[in-house]
């Protein structure tokens, strides 16, 4: 009985002398930011990346954020009319507004986890330097929506590990920077020719940078003596060289406009819905056009 | 549970605790198309299985030993427990017939296992403990426990949290100097010091996540996965300090005897979420420690035989109080600059149960229809105080009723409380008396709430009675019943005073004396009593305005709906549980 005792005891004791094991936490079922450090946890930043433009075009945001009050559009089903009205209550608790900020920077986030982990990851050298290309355009693609609408921004270019509560806005001339600078680091490594629909291209990154320059130019801080210059190259090489990029205009401009005709030839980029969705409205790409 | 125990040497045990608990949850369901669940859309079935398994072993080594006027209890402890939950879940739709219900997935047409539901959890805690106890001559008392705690869920490196408690009791009853004083029978100090702490935060808090999206290249899907929530690598224990003193007495040989005790406890650290900026990305709230409460309170328990019986059939009368009161305090929020955070209700300087909403001035009678359109309204909607918003400083009326014009009204906590216990006793008679007071602290009633239909005054059925506003009746009570009346701004009909006395039940009973029962055998009894609850309720606010009960039923519950205002820890009184009163007669018959 005795020895019973001392055989507890001792169980007791070295058990807890052994604690810093037995309070380890394993996540058996969760997702840690350590995948994104692997080969498919990269891809899947990239997809998420990808994911969250929904947030953005696939609602009534493009249209309330961007042409509300004009003759282009009002508003839609979604019912929301504070933006198309310049009510003064609205802004701070509009969805819209608030959704394309936040979802902007989940978007931003994640294009930096593709940025941070591709190389080494271990992926074959040219999967991640595609990655690397598509995160950077739409890196650019979010940060360009984004100082269009809001101005000074915070300008993460680091993957966040590590949470803080501080966030400090960067003048937009620099925002405008950084994007160009991603944008002509993409469009060396983008295929001329997407791999699968609605995946970013050489062409898309061209157009993108055109229009970049083209806000830029008038933007009171950012605008530089080329802009001008510099958006009718891009745009120039673009129409210069659209069968080297598959690109063509559609012989009736208005097939543009078909439904399910989002991956014509006189695309550059969409911003892909699933077809299994029982309504036609939700089933439209958003279509960037020539 | 299972435990084993030896004694090595004389005055030393070990004794060995297992506790075992294991649950297994079966959750399956099948709903048709045509039952209201689904309303005509396509059926649906799930799985849903979860297994716990935990245990509790400790090791308790003990010593006690005596010798002359010492008295020495020692006391060393380790414990580990572990808790290990898996849980699944699959849902399916359009299963082809519906007997097939939820036995055969692999024929239904959409299969998918849902986020929510597929977990593995386990956490752990470790715990060493180590307890002096020493007495001197029945005089002095003194204990000193050393503890330290470990847990799982909190940050490596940060899992670990010590604490001391200390305790002093000084028997003065059995100093020299008291023990020819007949008046005194008992008399006693204490005083302590010691420190609780709280790890109630889910597993793997501190290690951050990922959550999925779903994208499509053309017709090729895909998935992706965001950071939805970020580590954390400081998160350590929340712990509360308590001080605490107490007076045990005894009077007139223990004809009045009672205690005095006082506590104050601070909880620093507190295990709270923080919103991070939305532009660091991640959409998820963090847990930090932070924020600091406080806790004062004073109880008092006072028990006396006023009548002593003179023989064993004689009258007795024993009287039994108490009072206590607690004021609590956040001192502390997320952010040391921040006073207040609204959306969580929580102000600086007031309880966490603070009501928080707009000031009720009265109803807008006829003669002030004018002032009352300046701010929407019309004689009989409710007139609420404007303060805020204009001028400089936004500390002055600016014409309209915005959320600036609500400030901290009231909270669940009452000034004092208390009862008292009556009991008289005459031969085989016994009446008790029990009451219950409170003084003070706000109540919410969602009754009085045109957000609950009863106090809308509309439409056919039955509503409260209350005194509602008509041109005829300029009452600053109730607005004028209105079906459509705005609901966010109506919590204001709702406060009050949570002031009551009640009697809490009446006690009767009868003893037969047993010689009668003699014939039945020797340990018969025969016993009759009745006894009624709640049956009186005096100076209450809330009862004179229509209320049936002013004792919350719903703390905790289901927010009340239409709007900010009520805090989850409010005294609330709902509909859901209705006050009871309840008679009880009996018969208590043994042979």
């Amino acid at each position: 009985m005795k020895r019973i005792a001392y055989l507890a005891l001792v169980l007791v004791f070295t058990s807890i002398s052994s604690c810093t094991d037995f309070l380890e936490e394993e996540p058996k079922s969760l997702l840690t930011a350590k995948y994104l450090e692997t080969p498919s946890g990269v891809w899947s930043a990239l997809y998420s990346t990808y994911s969250d433009l929904r947030y953005f075009y696939g609602g009534e945001s493009a249209l309330s954020m961007t042409v509300a009050g004009t003759d282009e559009f009002q508003k839609g089903p979604d019912g929301s009319e504070e933006l198309n009205l310049y009510s003064n209550s609205g802004l701070l608790t509009n969805g819209q507004v608030s959704s394309t900020w936040n979802w902007g920077y989940t978007a931003i986030n994640s294009a930096n986890a593709v940025l941070e982990y591709a190389h080494s990851s271990g992926m074959p050298e040219e999967d991640a330097d595609l990655c690397v290309a598509e995160a950077k355009y739409l890196r650019a693609l979010w940060y360009f929506l984004l100082v269009q609408m809001y101005g000074d921004l915070p300008l993460n270019l680091e993957f966040i590990t590590e949470p803080s509560t501080e966030a400090y806005r960067t003048p937009a001339a620099e925002v405008y920077q950084a994007i160009v600078t991603d944008l002509k680091e993409a469009i060396d490594d983008l295929p001329n020719i997407a791999p699968q629909p609605g995946r970013a291209t050489a062409a898309a990154a061209h157009h993108l940078l055109a229009k970049v320059y083209l806000a830029k130019a008038t933007h009171a801080t950012a605008k530089e003596d080329d802009d001008y210059q510099n958006a009718f190259n891009h745009s120039t090489h673009l129409i210069d060289n659209a069968g080297a990029y598959g690109l063509a205009l559609l012989k009736d401009f208005a097939d543009v406009h078909t439904p399910r005709n989002e991956h014509s030839s006189e695309i550059l980029f969409t911003v892909e819905r699933n077809t299994d969705i029982v309504s036609d409205i939700q089933d439209l790409c958003l279509i960037i056009s020539i | 549970m299972l435990y084993g125990e030896v004694t090595i040497i004389e005055g030393l045990k070990n004794r060995v605790n297992l506790g075992l608990d294991i649950s297994d949850d079966k959750y399956n369901n099948f709903y048709g198309s045509n039952t209201p669940f689904r309303d005509g859309k396509l059926n649906s079935a799930q799985i849903k299985n979860s297994d716990n398994f935990s245990y509790t072993l400790e090791n308790l080594l003990t010593y006690d030993k005596e010798f002359g006027m010492h008295r020495l209890n020692v006391t060393a402890m380790g414990s580990i427990q572990e808790s290990t939950t898996i849980s699944s879940r699959m849902d399916a739709s359009n299963v082809p017939v519906n007997y097939l219900q939820y036995y055969n997935f692999s024929r239904a047409e959409d299969v998918f296992a849902p986020e929510n539901d597929n977990n593995y959890t386990a956490w752990a805690l470790a715990s060493v403990m180590a307890r002096v106890n020493y007495v001197y001559d029945d005089r002095y008392m003194l204990t000193v426990t050393g503890r330290a705690d470990g847990s799982s869920r909190l940050a490596a490196g940060n899992k670990w949290h010590s604490y001391p408690a200390l305790a002093v009791g000084w028997n003065i009853m059995n100093e020299s100097f008291l023990r020819d004083v007949s008046a005194i029978s008992n008399l006693k100090l204490r005083l302590g010091y010691g420190q609780t702490s709280n790890t109630a935060i889910n597993p793997y808090s501190t290690l951050g996540g990922l959550s999925g999206s779903f994208y499509n290249f053309g017709d090729a899907g895909v998935r992706g996965y965001y950071v939805s929530s970020l580590p954390n690598f400081d998160l350590s224990w929340e712990f509360t300090n308590t001080i605490n003193a107490g007076l045990d007495f005894g009077f007139l040989k223990g004809r009045i005897t009672g205690s005095v005790d006082a506590y104050m406890q601070g909880t620093n650290n507190i295990l709270l979420q923080k919103e991070l900026p939305a532009s660091q990305g991640v959409p998820g709230a963090y847990y930090e420690n932070v924020g600091k409460t406080e806790n004062r309170g004073l109880e008092l328990i006072l028990n006396g035989v006023v009548i002593s019986p003179s023989s064993k059939d004689g009258f007795a009368w024993e009287l039994n109080t108490n009072l206590f009161l607690n004021r609590e305090k956040i001192v502390e929020l997320q952010d040391p600059s921040i006073t207040r955070d609204v959306g969580n209700g929580w102000f600086v300087g007031y309880p966490s149960s603070a009501i928080y909403d707009y000031v009720k001035l009265g109803i807008w009678q006829l003669d002030e229809a004018d002032e009352a359109a300046l701010y929407g309204a019309k004689p009989g909607d409710i007139k609420l105080e404007d303060f805020a918003g204009g001028g400089v400083n936004g500390d002055e009326p600016d014409g309209v009723i915005t959320a600036d014009d609500r400030r901290v009204l009231g909270s669940a906590q009452p000034d004092f409380q208390g009862g008292f216990t009556s009991t008289f006793r005459y031969k085989g008679f016994d009446l008790s008396v029990v009451t219950y007071f409170r003084v003070g602290g706000m109540i919410v009633s969602a009754l009085h709430m045109p957000t609950d239909y009863v106090n809308r005054l509309a439409g056919r059925h039955n509503g409260i009675k209350v005194d509602y506003w008509t041109p005829d009746n300029p009452t600053n009570d109730m607005p004028q019943p209105n079906a459509t009346i705005d609901a966010s701004r109506t919590h204001v009909l709702g406060y009050f005073d949570g002031t009551f006395f009640k009697i809490r039940s009446i006690n009767l009973g009868y003893d037969l004396n047993s010689k009668h029962l003699a014939f039945l055998g020797g340990n018969s009894s025969l016993r009759i009593f009745t006894s009624i609850s709640d049956p009186f309720i005096f100076f209450s606010p809330y009862v004179k305005a229509g209320g049936v009960d002013p004792e919350p039923n719903a703390v905790n519950h289901e927010t009340i709906s239409g709007g900010e205002g009520v805090p989850q820890r409010a005294l609330k009184i709902k509909l859901d549980t209705p006050p009871t009163r309840r008679i009880v007669l009996g018969v208590n018959f043994k042979f």
